[in-house]
């Protein structure tokens, strides 16, 4: 029977020999589980610290279920338990060359059964290195998808593959200047964060900041975006004449003032923090 | 009863500050995509030697090969 919480909806694909563990961004002592980052503890039921005694140290998921079954916990206890820390960023884990493989395989078959699993979550303290590979880690599908089209393409002139691959570039770059922009705000009020990447949403998880900060950092996020799109569209139409880059870096442009819509990351955050300071 | 291992704070929801690149993906690679099915379906095969967008002018030109 599924449990009443959200969560289990995060709960990973696993294979019976993948580690898992806690991130480092997570401590664990006497039924808390703290976010060193948000400064929050989450309470952590008697028999559920005995699995995360065991995450903490790092162990395999068939040595988990075997102590499950010995607490009398069920599948959807741990499905929860594994789908809330994926949700936050707290559960890491290692898996051999071969397990991806055999993972990619099994997602691919659910999928044609119209069933999906969610990625692992990837957390790092915000760093410009972290910041990078979390890019690369957000658009590596859309990197690889883009190529290829433009490969398949190619027919079409070498000029539309090498405009692909500077607007490629383009928009890793302004992907980065915007989450770097975000960041740079937050920080600016004292607050630690975190890089969160899961598949290919790539956000930063922060305190909470007051309601004229909140407004502040997220729409630096889409200007610092938008600004680096126009300039570099700007240059590529007026020195080099290349209208389709130009089109290019608008449609990049037009990405980052889609994310303040309402419902995405930035505008959601937006709404929250009108709302805020209304009341 | 089953019963939640973990309670999460109700001091934060993890919501993020995100940016989902799921839709750049999308028009990025339609945009590119039809540029070059467009060159295509005017040159046949053997594709165009030369494209040029002129924004202002609002012309496309393609030279084939």
């Amino acid at each position: 029977m599924p449990l009443a919480t959200p969560f289990s909806k995060y709960c990973p694909f696993l294979l019976e020999s993948d580690v898992l563990s806690l991130s480092r961004e997570f401590q664990l002592s006497a039924n808390k589980l703290q976010d060193v980052t948000l400064g929050v503890n989450h309470t952590v039921v008697p028999p559920g610290e005995q699995i995360l005694s065991l995450l903490s140290i790092g162990t395999e998921v068939r040595q988990i279920r075997v102590v499950a079954t010995t607490m009398r916990l069920t599948d959807a206890q741990l499905c929860e338990l594994f789908g809330l820390l994926n949700l936050t960023g707290a559960l890491t884990y290692r898996r051999h060359l071969w397990g991806h493989v055999v993972v990619w395989v099994l997602k691919l078959r659910d999928a044609c059964l119209n069933i999906y699993h969610p990625p692992f979550s990837w957390r790092r303290q915000t760093s410009f290195f972290t910041l990078v590979l979390g890019v690369l880690r957000a658009t590596l599908a859309v990197t690889l998808s883009s190529l290829a089209v433009t490969a398949l393409f190619a027919y079409a002139g070498w000029q539309v593959y090498g405009t692909a691959v500077m607007s490629l570039a383009l928009f890793l770059v302004s992907l980065s200047l915007h989450e770097a922009a975000h960041i740079a705000i937050i920080r600016r009020y004292r607050c630690k964060t975190s890089l969160l990447q899961r598949g290919l949403r790539l956000g930063i998880l922060h305190a909470r900041l007051p309601a004229h900060g909140e407004i502040v950092s997220s729409l630096a996020g889409p200007v610092a975006g938008v600004a680096c799109c126009l300039f570099a569209g700007a240059v590529a139409y007026d020195i080099a004449g290349a209208g389709l880059l130009a089109g290019l870096c608008a449609v990049i442009a037009s990405f980052h003032i889609g994310s303040m819509l309402p419902w995405y990351g930035d505008g959601a955050s937006l709404r929250a923090a009108f709302k805020e300071k209304q009341a | 009863m089953q019963q939640s291992l973990i309670i999460p704070s109700q001091l934060t929801d993890y919501s993020t500050k995100e940016a989902g690149p799921i839709v750049v993906a999308l028009a990025f690679v339609i945009a590119l995509g039809g540029v070059a099915a467009a060159a295509i379906i005017l040159c046949g095969w053997r594709g165009a030697k030369h494209i040029a967008v002129n924004l202002s002018q609002r012309r496309v030109e393609i030279v084939c090969r």
